[in-house]
């Protein structure tokens, strides 16, 4: 046949006759992807709507949103008129959930490996299939060993309904999220421990005289109504210290910057007290009011003066009594921030006890500027998966008899240690969702053998993220933008300013895409096949929602009509709490032999040549989690490594030169970054954004971007009273490249 | 006829580009599209178009895919495409179960990449839209195209620009007797997109179905010479 044969030539031959047969069969079969429909007036789906109802989750700071929606098609995201939380304010992140939500690297289907765990090989199969292999698998593992053999790792609001129904229902304790053991549980327990309060992060900065940041992210993690009452503190002329080994953008506003050594903020913050004790600079009547335990405290800090701290935070003496004094100059308006990040050495229950008693010292609780739990909406109540008999049996914490402290729970450590070991019970069964263990947890070679000694592995996720690589069976979820599973509530940021609360239940923008679903309808589908269908509580996300504003007199319909957001009027939060004690020295501490007051435990130096790294956030991102954003992997499309000017002198190294990263242990950084000189970082450090150095090649936008600082942390430290890890005690060294 | 608002359709800058590419500028048609086909080459094209779409799609009945491989054979044989032809009749021949095989290759391919490869999405959007979304402007010109020719489409969960909905959509023009309507189609949305879907895909799959699917496919929306 010629070779410039044409299609009209082509289908006028007779040689096409033999295909005849079996075209015909396929017709037969075909389904058709387009039906006829007349022509409608393009006004009637062409006219952009503006929909009700976003709640976001770029992070988990969660702003209302408002989309802007056209035949179906999300076009921009923008801040909820609405709101007295973000108002009409999104940052990077929240504005890119358009790029999340239409990034063609989401996960669309179910997906069954028919690979090697770390190797998938994927085929696409149905939901049934899915489930079906789900519900066999993970009730077959129940059924050998019992609940205590399936472990839990959630992550975000997505996870709760599985969480719970894994943890109440089946029974199993081994459930571990990231937001605890490896975020903020233990700033929780130690404020409860020390004050009775989870603090969250309720400091009243936008009224507040001095505001202390330790180690802070605040203007490189955009949580935007928590930084308007920031800004709005400091436009008011709040003095701010920070302390930080970095130049941060919070240490750029600072009046006071502290670069202090990494690892002795508690040994600073006990000279602080030690001081304003000494010199009877305290809220006096305050501790004698609602103090506990304080001559204890007192006699057992002494020994930290501030030639001590100095020499041992490398810090000038000067500068910790200026600090002392300014706070003592300011109480009780002054806002100890309890921080939101804070696994960082394995020694941060104590940091945190620490913080947790300078505010008390300084009488900052319940007051304007200081730590004030705003008061919220009433009646949000909702329904849960029914407790089983002999839930929770098997607790790895209480058989080891450790972290008596621990936030909600089984630290992970040691689950995973149970997992690999197979001691003291056979952990055969993992459930993943919405977390990505590979770069969340320091340790990745132990995430991968606990993993692949499982029987089952089941992974939910809206990205193809690292972890999902170790699947079996891999679930598309929802993204927060199509469905409907958290309800926001607060009030007015400014706590000056007319009282006002909120409710924002999340509303899906738009309908999922492709073979996605919600939350609610996978786990009941799963419930179902292990043999739960009985104990299921809702049907539906959207009747889970129903229930939960029922108490307090609401409809999802009510608060559409009101634009998405419920407000009424709020009440002054100053002064209400009638229960205050503060804990300067706990019996329940010493019980469990902690120490029972705050206490300083020194962590390892860097050994010679190599350097502490520590990580943090850009604002462009969640870390892992929003990284193959395609908007934003754009404008940050790599994790520098901030190097001090005077050590890259040292070392040859200039700014932009490519480097990899080598720890302690020798293991070495799988991808370069580039360098960045600057004299705003301690000598002794380098510093780079956590979330960078994907592997996996299906994050097509992010894939090999920047280094993976969680492949670094080897070296595993763990807080004693909570389990909790710590993540900043691994040291590396810069290898220049090409 | 089509619709006065189709003409004001505008064309973004990479559209103009690839449409300017000299190496898929055509000469002028001779002929009218009118008269163009005859109705029983309208039906095979319809029938071409038909196929394409499937082969295209995910595969989910065994029955279908030997349909379907058979006809690709004896279309490539016809075309006298002989080494394609035996590619495929060789996997047939050694394939122990050709819906398993296809369905892990379109996975890989078109869903999710496995190592060492990278996915080829086939969304028109992802090539034609600066930002490579889905859903993107160039999904909704697709999808206001197929309305504009009285089509909408039968489920909402794929983008209109998936390109088993587009070769669909080319089906129902041929049904139609559209012609001028397909090849407006052709030449503004599919080609300007499928050509660099197609050299993708040639870099990433040795699958000799798809190979010679792409191959049909190009030569059945190529502009006549």
């Amino acid at each position: 046949m010629a070779m410039n044969l044409t299609r009209r030539n082509f289908l006028k031959t007779a040689s096409i006759a033999a295909a005849s047969v079996p075209l015909s069969r396929v017709a037969a079969k075909a389904e058709s992807g387009v039906v006829k429909k007349p022509l409608a007036a393009p006004g009637s789906f062409k006219n952009t709507k503006t929909v009700v109802g976003g709640v976001c989750e770029m992070c988990f700071w969660r702003c209302q949103l408002v989309g802007k929606v056209r035949d179906g098609r999300l076009l921009k995201l923008e801040g909820n008129p609405k709101s007295i939380d973000n108002g009409v304010s999104l940052c990077a992140r929240g504005n890119g959930g358009v790029a999340m939500l239409y990034d063609p690297d989401r996960l669309k289907y179910p997906l069954k490996n028919v690979g090697k765990r770390g190797e998938p090989k994927w085929e696409r199969i149905s939901w049934t299939e899915a489930l079906d292999i789900c519900g066999s698998k993970l009730k077959a593992i129940v059924d050998q060993h019992g609940a205590k053999s399936i472990a839990v790792f959630p992550h975000g609001s997505s996870a709760k309904y599985p969480m719970d129904f894994f943890e109440r229902t089946v029974g199993t304790p081994n459930v571990s999220e990231a937001s605890f053991f490896q975020c903020r549980g233990v700033r929780d327990m130690a404020y409860i421990t020390t004050l009775e309060i989870a603090p969250d992060e309720n400091v009243d900065m936008a009224n507040a005289k001095v505001i202390f940041l330790t180690g802070s992210h605040l203007g490189e993690n955009v949580h935007v109504s928590h930084l308007k009452g920031y800004l709005k503190g400091l436009e008011r002329g709040a003095k701010l210290v920070v302390l930080d080994p970095r130049f941060s953008a919070a240490a750029s506003k600072a009046d006071i910057w502290v670069p202090i050594k990494p690892g002795t903020d508690t040994a600073m913050l006990l000279a602080i007290m030690n001081y304003l004790v000494e010199n009877k600079k305290y809220a006096v009547d305050f501790v004698e009011e609602y103090g506990e335990g304080f001559e204890q405290f007192a006699a057992g800090i002494k020994e930290w003066t501030l030639e001590r701290a100095a020499a041992e935070c490398e810090v000038p003496a000067a500068q910790i009594k200026q600090i002392a004094d300014l706070l003592a100059a300011n109480m009780p308006n002054v806002a100890i921030h309890p921080g939101r990040h804070v696994t960082w050495y394995g020694n941060d229950f104590q940091r945190e006890r620490a913080l947790a008693c300078l505010t008390g010292l300084l009488g900052a609780i319940d007051v304007k500027g200081g730590l004030v739990k705003p008061i919220g909406p009433k009646g949000l109540k909702g329904t849960n998966w029914p407790q089983s008999e002999g839930h929770g049996e098997g607790n790895l914490r209480e058989m080891e008899d450790v972290h008596h402290f621990h936030p909600p729970g089984t630290p992970t450590e040691l689950i995973r240690d149970a997992a690999i070991s197979g001691q003291p019970y056979p952990i055969k069964g993992c459930v993943i969702w919405g977390q990505n263990m590979i770069q969340t947890l320091p340790g990745q070679e132990k995430t991968i053998k606990m993993l692949e000694q499982m029987d089952f592995v089941l992974c939910a996720d809206v990205m193809p993220t690292d972890v999902t690589m170790y699947a079996d069976i891999l679930l598309p979820d929802c993204s927060y933008l199509e469905k409907y599973d958290y309800i926001k509530s607060g009030t007015q940021w400014d706590l000056s300013a007319e009282h006002q609360q909120y409710i924002a239940p999340r509303m899906a923008l738009v309908e999922p895409g492709f073979e996605r679903k919600d939350c609610v309808w996978i786990t009941n589908e799963i419930a179902k096949r292990m043999g739960y269908g009985d104990k299921i509580p809702v049907a539906s996300q959207e009747e889970m929602m129903a229930k939960v504003l029922e108490g307090a007199g609401l409809t999802l319909d009510k608060i559409r009509e009101e634009g998405g957001i419920h407000i009424q009027p709020g009440e002054a939060p100053y002064g209400k709490n009638d229960y205050l004690i503060v804990h300067f020295f706990s019996e329940d501490l010493g019980e469990y032999e902690y120490p029972a007051i705050p206490t300083y435990i020194p962590v390892e130096p860097p050994p010679a040549g190599y350097m502490r790294m520590l990580y943090g956030r850009t604002p462009l991102h969640t870390f892992n989690r929003s990284i193959n954003n395609p908007w934003l992997i754009h404008e940050a499309p790599i994790n520098p490594v901030w190097v001090n000017d005077k050590v890259a002198a040292r070392l040859g190294l200039k700014n932009g030169d490519t480097v990899r990263l080598v720890n302690q242990d020798g293991v070495e950084s799988r991808t370069t970054t580039v360098v960045k000189v600057t004299p705003g970082i301690r000598e002794d450090s380098v510093y780079l954004y956590h979330g960078y150095g994907t592997r996996n090649k299906e994050m097509t936008f992010s894939v090999d971007k920047g280094v993976d600082d969680s492949s670094l942390i080897t070296k595993i430290a763990i807080d004693p009273e909570t389990g909790a890890h710590g993540l900043r005690n691994n040291f590396v060294k810069l290898v220049k490249v090409g | 006829m089509l619709p006065v608002s189709l003409v004001s359709l505008s064309c973004p800058r990479s559209y103009i580009a690839a449409v300017q590419n000299p190496m898929l500028q055509a000469s002028p048609s001779t002929e009218s599209c009118q008269s163009h086909q005859t109705p029983e080459e309208a039906s095979r094209l319809v029938d071409m178009y038909t196929l394409l779409s499937q082969l295209m799609r995910y595969p989910e009945e065994s029955a279908i895919v030997t349909a379907m491989v058979e006809a690709q054979i004896e279309l490539a044989g016809a075309l006298d495409w002989q080494r394609e032809a035996e590619d495929v009749r060789q996997w047939r021949q050694q394939c122990p179960d050709l819906l398993h095989d296809l369905r892990l290759e379109y996975t890989r391919l078109f869903i999710t990449a496995a190592r060492r490869n990278t996915t080829v999405p086939p969304y028109a959007s992802v090539y034609l839209d600066s930002d490579a979304l889905l859903q993107g402007r160039t999904t909704e010109r697709i999808h206001d195209f197929y309305r504009s020719c009285g089509y909408e489409l039968a489920a909402e969960s794929e983008p209109a620009d998936h390109i088993w909905l587009q070769l669909n959509f080319l089906a129902a023009l041929a049904r139609d007797a559209n012609f001028e309507a397909e090849e407006q189609f052709l030449r503004t949305f599919f080609r300007p997109w499928f050509v660099i879907f197609k050299e993708k895909c040639f870099q990433a799959t040795a699958h000799p179905v798809y190979r010679l699917t792409l191959i049909l496919i190009d030569f059945f929306t190529k502009e006549e010479q």
